[in-house]
């Protein structure tokens, strides 16, 4: 029943993966597309988990946390730079 | 039994998340779109950690699960708050039918504020430089 669950689930994030593509796309302003791509990167830790869950591999799980922390300090640097100009000043 | 709440847990997530960019794709302002984009996703993202700790059944997946819940939920409000400061500062982009909008004179006040320390001091170096020329310009 998990697998089953697993490949809907799969679908379904991919589906959401390719609506943040269009706003990425469309995006007018700049910060739509930080959000977009900040969206992308959380749907991909679940399509990851996904992958741990039907392969039944236990070393998937820590790098959605990788992820995860990395996409935060990606977001946050653009939003300096968005504010100041510069990161480092 | 603990496969059938993985599974309607992974179920919930991912249609949590499915409407979390679908909102992405149909709110009409920044702001709002903001919304939608972080408090669902986090929510669905809750969902299916929790069918993987339960899926796999063993503690040290659940533990690294549950941290990878716990650095979602402390960055991506954070992100989201910088995000949206940011932005406003580089031009508002409020929607057409936005009514309220208490940002606009608390930066006033700030700038009043900042004005007349500027005139007491007789000028030091200017603390907040300008955004950078080509934020949020329509490309």
């Amino acid at each position: 029943m998990i697998q089953g669950a697993v490949n809907i689930a799969l679908v379904i994030l991919v589906i959401s993966i390719a609506l943040s593509f269009y706003r990425l796309a469309k995006g007018p302003t700049t910060p739509d597309r930080i959000i977009a791509a900040d969206n992308i990167a959380t749907n991909l830790t679940g399509v990851l988990t996904l992958f741990a869950i039907q392969t039944g591999e236990k070393v998937v799980i820590i790098a959605v946390v990788a992820l995860t922390i990395l996409s935060f300090v990606a977001t946050a640097v653009y939003a300096k730079f968005l504010e100041r100009g510069q990161i480092i000043e | 039994m603990s496969d059938f709440i993985a599974a309607a847990s992974l179920l919930i997530g991912a249609s949590f998340m499915l409407v979390a960019s679908l909102g992405l794709v149909r709110f009409p302002d920044l702001y709002t779109r903001m919304h939608a984009a972080t408090k669902a996703t986090t929510f669905g993202m809750g969902g299916v950690l929790l069918a993987a700790a339960l899926a796999f059944g063993s503690a040290d997946i659940a533990a690294q699960s549950a941290l990878a819940l716990v650095f979602l939920f402390l960055t991506a409000p954070v992100s989201a708050h910088l995000i949206s400061r940011a932005a406003y500062r580089s031009g508002p982009h409020l929607a057409p039918n936005t009514t309220v909008d208490d940002y606009k004179p608390y930066l006033a006040e700030q700038a009043a504020a900042e004005e007349k320390e500027a005139g007491e001091d007789k000028g030091g170096p200017e603390e907040s430089g300008p955004a950078h020329p080509s934020a949020g310009k329509v490309p």
